[in-house]
C-alpha cells in the first residue's frame, strides 16, 4: 500500500471519529446548558477548549457561537462539519483502497450536512444536525467493519479511530479536570455532579459506567473510568490496548508496540485516587502528549519514511 | 405520451426514421417509452441522477478565477441503441485504424518510410509540436505506443459513421461508460429484461490485460500503477475508478521514485515497490521534469529515462501524441492502404489542412459553412462553427489561419444524429456522438458501444463535458 494512501485512510478514520465525538461534546453542554438554572451552567469555554479554542477579548463564548465552532461552520478546523469534509477529501484520496459503499456513504452524509448546515444552525435545527451526524460517523464505521478485508486499509483505519479516540477522551477530561477542584466557579455538587455526567454522556459513556461502577456520579470515578477501564470501547485505556492489533499486523511495528507500551504503562501506575486537581490536570497532559508522539512515529514509520538510498 | 410529440431535428435520429416510425433495432425501446405514464421518466431520470450524485462520480470544472467546481456529468436516461450487427463493422473499423497508427507512430520515430514515399508530408510530422525528438530509435514492446485509444465518431444525416478525431494521448471518458450502464440498470430494470444488451463491464479487465502484456518483466502479475495529476484533475473520479477496478496502485508522481538503477519504485508502508508498467493520465509535457516541462509538480524526475532503458511501460508511450493532430488525422485512411494494405472501414469526416494552399483558399473563401479547429486542442475549445459565427469571429479566424496555417484543419459542418432526450417532461432530439475505446497489446479489445455524448441545448452540436454536454447509456444490441 502506497505511503500517501495508508495517511488518507488514517486521516479519514481520525476525522469520522473527530466528527462524532464533537457532535456529541455539543448535545451535551447544549443539554447541561438547558437543564441548569442560567448562572449556574458554567459556559462554553471548557467544551470549546477542548478542540483547540482559545479565549481572546471580552466576550464569552454563547450557544451560537459553539454551535458554529463545533458543528456547522465549515471554515473552522473544529466544527463537525468540517471534520466530515476533511474525512472526504481524505476517503477520495485513497478511493482506490476503500469500499466503494464507504465512500458513498461518507459523501452522501457529506452532502446533506452541508446542506443542513448551510446558513447557520438554528437552535431548534442543531440537535437533529448533531444526530445526523453522529449516526452517519457510526454508520460508516458499521459499513467499514461490514465490506474491508482485513487488508492494511483496514489496520490504517482502526489504528486512525483508535488513536483520535483516545485523544479525544483525553481531550475532554483534560478541559474537565478544573471540574475537580473545590473552586467559586462550582458552587454545588449538583452542578459538578451534572458536569460529569455530561463528560460521561459526550464519550457515550454514562450508561456503561452506571452498569460498571455505579448509580452515582463521582468525578474520581469518572476520571479512572473513562482512562482505565479495561472493557468500555471508549476508555484510553481500551483504546490504546486495541490499537496493538492492527499495528501487530503491519511491517515494521516494533518500536511503535513499544511505544504504546510505555503509554499504557503510565496509564496504569497513575495514583489517580490520591492525586490532587493539578497533579491530575498535568497526567492528562502527559497522557496527550504521549498519544501524540505516538501518532508522530506511526507518521515517521509509514508515511513518510526517509528514502532508503535508493535515489 | 411523451412521444407522440416527438419531432425530428434536421438530422438522422437514431431510434425513430424519416416517416417518424421507429426504426427496427429500436422498435422495443420505443414501444417500452410509449408505455411510461407521464412523469414516469421524469421519475427515473430524478432517481438516476440521485444514484450518480451519490456515487461521486464528478468532474472538476475551471472557472475564469481559477475556481473549480465539482460536477456531475449530465445523464439521460433513454438508452442509445446500435444494433450489433452494423457494431461488429463499426468494431473491426476502429482496430484497423489503430494498428495503422500503432504502425505510423513506430515507423515516424524510427525508419520514417511513410514519410520518405511520401504518403504523409513530412513537415506535418516532424513540425508537430507533439513529435518528441527524444522518442527517436524508440522501439516499445509489441510495438505498441499507443495502448488505449478513445476515438470520436459522428454520425452524419446519411446515417453513416464517420471518424470525427483519434483521442490517443490520455483520452477519458470510459468510466462513465460503466457507471452509466450501472445507474441504467438501477433505473429502468424494465428495459434490461427485454433487451439483449452487450455488457460492458469487462473494461478493466482488459485494459489489466493490455497493460500486462507490455511488462518488461515475465512475471505472473506484473505491477500495474495508475500515474494521475491528483485529486483536483477533472478526471480523477476516473483515475481511482480504474485503478480500483484493475487492483493496481492509484499513484501520484510524489508516490513514485526512479533509482540510480533506472527502475520505477513506489513509495510504499513497506518500503519501495518495483513498478513494471505506467498507465499514465498525465501528459507527455508534465511527465519527467527532468526530460520535458522543469516546473512540472506531477511528473516523475527520471521517468523518461527508465522507459527509454526498457525497465518500465508506459502507457501511452511518450510521443504518441504526433497521431493525434488533427492534420495528421487527415491521412489516417492514406495510413491503413499503406502499413496494411487494407480499405478503411471507417471513412473521415472530410477535412481540409489550413497549411496546404488549395484547401487553405477553399477554407478562407467558405468559413461561413465550415467548422475551423486547432490542429492540436481538445475539448472544444478555440473552434469556428461557421454557419453559426459572425463576420467578427469570422475575420478574428481568417487572421489567425493567415497567421498560422499549420495550427488549423477545417470540416464541413457534420450535422450530428439525435437521439430522444428527456427536456423537461417531453423527449425531444438532441445531437449526438460516440466515444468508444479501443485496446491494443497482445491481443485488441473494443468496448461495446463508447460513451454516448449529447449536447443538451436544444439544436446545439456541442457534446463537451465541460460545455453543457450529458451522457447516455449505449448499447449494442443483440436480437432478443
Amino acid at each position: 500500500m502506497l505511503s500517501r494512501v495508508a495517511e488518507s485512510v488514517y486521516w479519514a478514520a481520525r476525522y469520522v471519529e473527530r466528527a462524532e465525538n464533537t457532535a456529541r461534546l455539543f448535545q451535551v453542554h447544549a443539554g447541561l446548558e438547558s437543564d441548569l438554572a442560567p448562572g449556574i451552567f458554567p459556559g462554553w469555554e471548557a467544551p470549546l477548549a477542548a478542540l483547540g479554542w482559545k479565549a481572546s477579548g471580552k466576550r464569552r463564548p454563547d450557544r451560537r457561537f459553539a454551535a458554529r465552532f463545533l458543528l456547522s461552520d465549515p471554515a473552522l478546523r473544529s466544527s463537525a462539519l468540517a471534520c466530515l469534509a476533511g474525512a472526504r477529501e481524505n476517503l477520495r484520496a485513497a478511493r482506490d483502497v476503500m469500499p466503494r459503499a464507504a465512500w458513498e456513504q461518507l459523501n452522501r452524509l457529506f452532502i446533506l450536512a452541508s446542506a443542513s448546515a448551510g446558513g447557520g444552525l438554528p437552535p431548534q435545527r442543531q440537535f437533529p444536525f448533531a444526530d445526523m451526524v453522529k449516526l452517519g460517523c457510526q454508520e460508516h464505521v458499521g459499513v467499514l467493519i461490514g465490506t474491508l478485508s482485513m487488508n492494511e486499509a483496514h489496520h490504517f483505519a482502526l489504528l486512525g479511530r483508535r488513536l483520535e479516540r483516545a485523544d479525544m477522551v483525553a481531550r475532554i477530561l483534560e478541559s474537565q479536570a478544573a471540574g475537580l477542584q473545590p473552586s467559586p466557579d462550582f458552587p454545588s455538587p449538583v452542578l459538578r455532579d451534572a458536569q460529569w455526567r455530561g463528560v460521561l454522556q459526550s464519550v457515550s459513556g454514562f450508561h456503561m459506567y452506571r452498569l460498571d461502577v455505579r448509580p452515582g456520579v463521582e468525578g474520581g470515578q469518572v476520571l479512572r473510568f473513562l482512562l482505565r477501564n479495561p472493557d468500555f470501547p471508549r476508555s484510553v485505556n481500551r483504546c490504546l490496548t486495541r490499537a496493538r492489533d492492527p499495528l501487530r499486523r503491519l511491517p515494521r511495528s516494533k518500536p511503535l508496540l513499544q511505544r504504546l507500551e510505555v503509554t499504557r504503562g503510565e496509564l496504569a501506575r497513575a495514583r489517580l485516587e490520591r492525586a490532587s486537581p493539578p497533579e491530575i490536570h498535568r497526567f492528562l497532559e502527559k497522557l496527550l502528549a504521549s498519544i501524540a508522539r505516538l501518532h508522530d512515529e506511526v507518521s515517521r514509520t509509514y508515511f513518510r519514511p526517509p528514502s532508503r538510498g535508493k535515489t | 405520451m411523451t412521444w407522440t410529440s416527438y419531432s425530428l431535428a434536421d438530422a438522422y435520429d437514431e431510434l425513430v426514421d424519416a416517416s417518424g416510425r421507429p426504426r427496427p433495432h429500436a422498435r422495443g425501446l420505443c414501444r417500452f417509452l410509449a408505455s411510461l405514464g407521464a412523469g414516469v421518466l421524469r421519475e427515473r431520470q430524478k432517481a438516476a441522477e440521485l444514484a450518480l450524485r451519490d456515487m461521486g462520480i464528478t468532474f472538476r470544472l475551471y472557472g475564469r478565477g481559477g475556481g473549480s467546481l465539482d460536477r456531475v456529468l449530465p445523464f439521460d436516461v433513454v438508452p442509445r441503441p446500435i444494433p450489433a450487427e452494423e457494431w461488429r463493422v463499426v468494431e473491426a473499423g476502429l482496430k484497423q485504424r489503430l494498428r495503422a497508427l500503432n504502425r505510423f507512430i513506430s515507423d515516424v520515430y524510427n525508419e520514417r518510410h511513410i514519410l520518405r514515399h511520401g504518403i504523409v508530408p513530412e513537415e506535418l510530422v516532424l513540425g508537430s509540436p507533439h513529435y518528441l525528438k527524444a522518442c527517436r530509435g524508440m522501439r516499445p514492446p509489441l510495438g505498441v505506443w499507443a495502448h488505449v485509444c478513445g476515438t470520436d465518431l459522428v454520425r452524419d444525416f446519411d446515417g453513416r459513421f464517420y471518424v470525427l478525431e483519434d483521442n490517443l494521448r490520455v483520452p477519458s471518458g470510459v468510466s462513465y461508460v460503466l457507471e452509466n450502464r450501472q445507474v441504467l440498470k438501477r433505473a429502468l430494470p424494465e428495459l434490461f429484461d427485454r433487451h439483449a444488451v452487450e455488457p460492458v463491464d469487462d473494461y478493466p479487465a482488459a485494459l489489466y490485460e493490455t497493460l500486462a502484456s507490455v511488462s518488461p518483466r515475465r512475471v505472473r502479475r506484473p505491477s500495474v500503477v495508475v500515474l494521475t495529476p491528483g485529486m483536483y484533475n477533472s478526471a480523477y473520479y476516473e483515475h481511482a475508478f480504474l485503478a480500483q477496478q484493475m487492483g493496481a496502485l492509484l499513484v501520484e508522481g510524489r508516490d513514485l521514485v526512479v533509482g540510480a538503477d533506472d527502475h520505477v519504485y513506489a513509495r510504499t508502508i513497506h518500503g519501495l515497490l518495483r513498478v513494471d508498467v505506467v498507465y499514465r493520465r498525465v501528459d507527455d509535457a508534465f511527465l519527467d521534469p527532468e526530460a520535458f516541462r522543469k516546473d512540472s509538480q506531477v511528473g516523475v524526475p527520471g521517468l523518461f529515462r527508465a522507459w527509454k532503458r526498457g525497465r518500465v511501460a508506459i502507457a501511452n508511450a511518450p510521443g504518441t501524441g504526433v497521431a493525434d493532430d488533427k492534420a495528421v488525422y487527415v491521412y489516417v485512411p492514406q495510413m491503413i492502404r499503406y502499413y496494411l494494405g487494407e480499405e478503411p472501414l471507417l471513412p473521415n469526416v472530410r477535412t481540409y489542412l489550413c497549411s496546404l494552399e488549395e484547401d487553405r483558399a477553399f477554407v478562407l473563401a467558405n468559413l461561413e459553412k465550415l467548422v475551423v479547429k486547432p490542429a492540436n486542442a481538445s475539448g472544444g475549445y478555440g473552434m469556428l462553427v461557421g454557419p453559426r459565427s459572425t463576420a467578427g469571429e469570422r475575420r478574428r479566424f481568417e487572421a489567425l489561419i493567415r497567421r498560422e496555417p499549420r495550427g488549423y484543419v477545417a470540416q464541413p459542418l457534420v450535422r450530428l444524429s439525435t437521439g430522444p432526450t428527456l427536456a423537461g417532461r417531453f423527449l425531444a432530439p438532441r445531437h449526438l456522438d460516440l466515444r468508444p475505446f479501443i485496446l491494443q497489446g497482445r491481443r485488441m479489445y473494443v468496448t461495446p458501444g463508447g460513451l454516448t455524448r449529447v449536447a443538451l441545448r436544444e439544436g446545439s452540436y456541442v457534446v463537451n463535458s465541460s460545455q453543457g454536454g450529458g451522457t447516455k447509456d449505449t448499447w449494442v444490441l443483440g436480437r432478443a
